[in-house]
């Protein structure tokens, strides 16, 4: 049985009161999507932990900045791969230079991530910049969840045209019964 | 360029807001808490949009950008720079505006509706943004020039984004989701709004003072001296008739920047060099400086018209305070009846709400002999003045306002409290709960506290109106809670004819069983009880009715004593819905020595008061005090008495009429008389021969020849065979 250290539960607690109390900041607005949407339109779908990052100019113009996210990928949900696979983002930082894409997931080695990747021009992104972004922790009754990252972005549910609240775009779910559902609509394809 | 004025309403209500610091807007920043915002340099910001810009949406645009232009107290201006071919979100020196309809930066299936990219450059207080790009996908999701309620409006849109665009973040309290009130909720920058919302095309002042903040048309700064030193006047208040526009706290990361939350208040403080600063907001108004104990001093101030882009208008204003003349507060505490000086510590606190008033009393002495008071003060300043007198006489308070050259005098003619409030629950602070039901029930009392005075002695409790009554409460102490003294301290009281309510929720369970709890209180600990609720023994003088819940008090109610009767008590609460489940609290008198006692399981603070439950158990208590002892029990020949004894007289202090209670054990020749202070009889009530029995015999407060006495002390004094016994009582006008 794994017992975490009431250092580590409390930390695991500021994470999820982090992400359901930062104040939302500037405008990434995003239609919202259903669970079997997300999963037929991704390539890949990954469980992993984050391996690395690194912002690189796009080009030698230095017109626009890209972070490549290198994840240890412990599962492959939908399709296949090696054991690392490097995503990219629009954004980053160089120097004193930042290219700020309001409500981009901001990642950090070590994060625990379920990830909906599609590929465009040959390289993997998260889908719709942050849509495709599930956070994973552990709750205080030690039950793993994810939590769609979706902090500064303003979600649109076209079906009535109304704005989603925080508290419903960023519900948690377990981690076993989202996994469930993806993999109940991976194979029904 | 129309230029905004700050309603008059809104500042009304900003002021209401700014008694308190009001959170509100955002701005963004870096790490170390600098704002992004765009050097002066490069405004007008100029944007650009698309040649594919379908034309009906440049109206729309450029309204939405205007809004922020017409802001007086900002110098902040966009300018609209024509179309481009340029059609991505690149470092381009380019702040695109595209309205992408053909979808060139969307890839199809995408459900992303629109982003902004902002570039920053800098670190430290050289953090400054250097180009904004907003991108929206309008293949998917085109928006609507018309205000349609099935699309986003594309003019509040665009004033919400060239809000971010600006420096500014969503407005709101710092750290929560959005939801934090009406006035917010309207405001261009607010963090959600719905389809076909168009109110977001006109600003709010909270948007007003957001981009103020960052690009401030208006900044007063100056310093204050004290005058009488000419000393720099650190942390005093300038209050002002608008407010200021401030941000405050630590930058707050969220995903990839960070923020700060920006705040109004009426009131800038120096710093310690005695220097302030404040971004205006209002072009026109009053400032004063205020600290207590000095002169307040108010100068107008008056802005001129907003000048250009980076053109920020300081004006200088300094201010040197005199302190207040100093003038005398003085008084005397004494007894209303008997004039005689009560010792009291007497305690001044500042009421003013202004800087420099320290916390806690301004002064803590003691009256002299004499019972008096007096102390030097600065003039016009508001005081309360909170007298503590020695017992048994209440704390009372008298409030002094403006206090004048001539000074003042602040007197107290104080009368003896109806109740000794005993405190014993150690350092918690649960004597509220009882202070507030005596009040609501007008009684007055006196407050002993047992950590700091000890066990109140047998002269203390004769001090108080007779019968004293007596309230010793217990709060969490679960370690010899009623020590042996204090349990003798109360068998003595008791002895003496005393009223008591004791209660406490370990009382029973965590004190050394004693002849208090044997042969006074009939009763010892049964059990823990851990149910709410406690419900009133049906035909009980204090019960009778009450459903008494021990959730919603003090909430410290988590170990409740089971009381079993083993003596002469009767149960008047049991804990339980149904079917008692224990006695939660007991009665119990004695008529040959006149005591009384109602003793709580549980501590009377944890009784949910909100439906005054708390305030009429303890009214109940206190009426059955007044109830002379032995009624109801007759004068039948296997209940006579077998000892002499004389009551306390019911009322006392009394006017017109009391009642004078004694018994005798056998055939007597009675003598009941009234005497003065000079041992001087005045009048004889009872002289005769009378058989055993109780007696109750009513004295109407007039001597022998008819004539009312004086309000004063008078002893009543019964001589029956060998038995001689004295009491005092007092008359009141």
């Amino acid at each position: 049985m794994n017992i975490l250290t009431t250092t580590k539960q409390i930390a695991i607690i500021a994470v999820v009161l982090l992400l359901f109390t930062a104040q939302r900041g500037s405008s990434l607005t995003l239609a919202k999507a259903s669970v079997e949407e997300l999963t037929t339109e991704s390539t890949l779908i990954i469980k992993g932990v984050v391996h690395s990052t690194e912002s690189q100019w796009e080009d030698a113009n230095h017109r626009a900045i890209n972070t490549y996210v290198t994840v240890d990928v412990s599962r492959y949900i939908k399709g296949a791969g090696e054991s690392q696979i490097v995503f990219k983002q629009k954004g980053g930082q160089i120097g004193d230079t930042s290219d700020i894409i309001s409500g981009t997931p901001y990642f950090r080695k070590g994060d625990e991530v379920l990830l909906f990747l599609v590929e465009s021009n040959g390289v993997y992104e998260i889908h719709s910049f942050a849509l495709g972004c599930f956070r994973i922790f552990t709750d205080t009754k030690f039950n793993e969840q994810v939590i769609n990252d979706l902090r500064n972005v303003d979600v649109i549910d076209p079906a009535t045209g109304k704005r989603v609240s925080p508290q419903d775009a960023m519900k948690p779910f377990s981690l076993d019964a989202f996994i469930g559902e993806v993999k109940s609509h991976v194979s029904s394809k | 360029m129309r230029k905004y004025k700050l309603p008059i309403l809104a500042a009304v209500a900003m002021l209401f807001a700014a008694s308190t610091i009001l959170f509100a807007y955002s701005v963004f920043t870096n790490e170390t808490g600098y704002a992004r915002r765009y050097q002066d340099s490069d405004i007008p910001f100029v944007y650009m949009l698309n040649n594919i810009t379908p034309a009906d949406y440049v109206p729309a645009i450029d309204a939405g950008t205007q809004v922020w232009e017409d802001v007086p107290s900002s110098y902040w201006e966009f300018e609209n720079g024509g179309f481009t071919s340029a059609s991505t979100d690149e470092r381009d020196g380019i702040n695109l505006i595209f309205f992408d309809i053909q979808g060139v930066n969307f890839t199809p299936g995408t459900n992303t509706i629109a982003y902004s990219r902002t570039w920053t450059s800098g670190t430290g207080s050289a953090y400054h943004a250097v180009e904004s790009d907003l991108v929206w996908n309008a293949r998917d999701y085109p928006p609507s020039t018309t205000g349609a309620l099935n699309q986003q409006d594309l003019q509040s849109v665009i004033a919400h984004e060239v809000g971010h665009h600006l420096g500014l973040g969503h407005s709101g309290p710092a750290g929560s989701p959005p939801g934090v009130g009406p006035l917010i909720l309207q405001a261009t920058m607010y963090g959600t709004s719905a389809n076909g919302d168009t109110l977001k095309r006109s600003l709010h002042w909270d948007d007003i003072a957001g981009v103020s903040y960052i690009y401030p048309s208006w900044i007063l700064q100056g310093n204050v001296t004290d005058g009488s030193t000419g000393l720099p006047f650190a942390n005093i208040g300038l209050v002002s008739d608008t407010v200021f526009a401030s941000i405050a706290g630590d930058p707050i990361f969220g995903n990839n920047r960070y923020q700060r939350p920006g705040y109004y208040v009426d009131t800038v403080y120096t710093a310690s060099d005695g220097s302030y600063q404040a971004t205006i907001l209002q072009q026109q108004f009053n400032l004063t400086a205020v600290y207590f104990g000095y002169e307040s001093q108010t100068q107008a101030v008056a802005f001129n018209p907003a000048g250009g882009i980076g053109q920020t208008e300081v004006i200088n204003l300094d201010f040197q305070l005199l302190p207040n003349p100093m003038a005398t507060l003085s008084g005397t505490v004494i007894d209303s009846i008997s004039g005689a000086p009560i010792s009291a510590r007497v305690e001044i606190f500042a009421t003013n709400n202004k800087p420099g008033i320290p916390p806690g009393a301004l002064v803590d002495t003691t009256t002299d002999a004499g019972g008096n008071y007096q102390i030097s003060l600065p003039t016009v300043e508001n005081y309360r003045v909170v007298i503590t007198p020695e017992a048994p006489y209440p704390a009372v308070s008298m409030a002094v306002e403006n206090l004048p050259q001539g000074g003042a005098i602040a007197n107290f003619a104080l009368n003896p409290a109806d109740i000794l409030l005993v405190d014993d629950d150690n350092t918690t602070d649960y004597e509220s709960y009882y202070e507030e039901a005596l009040t609501e029930s007008g009684l007055s009392y006196h407050k002993w506290r047992v950590s700091e005075e000890g066990v109140p002695s047998q002269p203390i409790y004769d001090l108080f109106p007779q019968p004293c009554k007596t309230i010793w409460f217990t709060g969490d102490a679960n370690s010899d809670v009623l020590s042996a003294n204090e349990q003798q301290s109360l068998v003595t009281f008791l002895d003496d004819g005393g009223r008591l309510l004791l209660t406490g929720q370990n009382v029973a369970e965590n004190s050394t069983a004693g002849v208090l709890f044997t042969d006074y209180l009939g009763v010892s600990f049964n059990q823990n009880m851990t149910g709410p609720i406690v419900r009133g023994v049906a035909g009980d003088p204090i019960g009778n009715g009450l459903l008494v819940s021990t959730v919603g008090g003090a909430g410290n109610q988590l170990s409740k004593d089971d009381l079993a009767i083993t003596g002469s008590s009767t149960a008047i609460l049991t804990y339980g819905t149904g079917a008692p489940l224990g006695n939660a609290g007991v009665r119990a008198e004695d008529y040959q020595s006149n005591w009384k006692a109602v003793f709580l399981g549980f501590g009377l603070e944890g009784v949910n008061n909100s439906q005054g439950i708390r305030d009429q158990l303890l009214q109940r208590t206190l009426a059955w005090f007044d109830v002379p002892t032995g009624i109801g029990d007759g004068n039948s020949a296997a209940n006579l008495p077998d000892k002499y004894s004389l009551q306390q007289n019911y009322p006392n202090p009394f006017n017109p009429t009391t009642s004078i209670n004694y018994q005798l054990p056998m055939l007597s020749r009675v003598e009941l008389a009234i005497y003065n202070v000079l041992g001087q009889k005045i009048r004889t009530l009872v002289s005769k021969k009378q058989t055993a029995g109780r007696y109750s015999v009513d004295w109407n407060g007039r001597d022998d020849a008819g004539i009312v006495v004086p309000s004063g002390i008078y002893l009543y004094r019964l001589n029956a065979e060998t038995f001689v016994e004295s009491r005092k009582m007092v008359v009141i006008k």
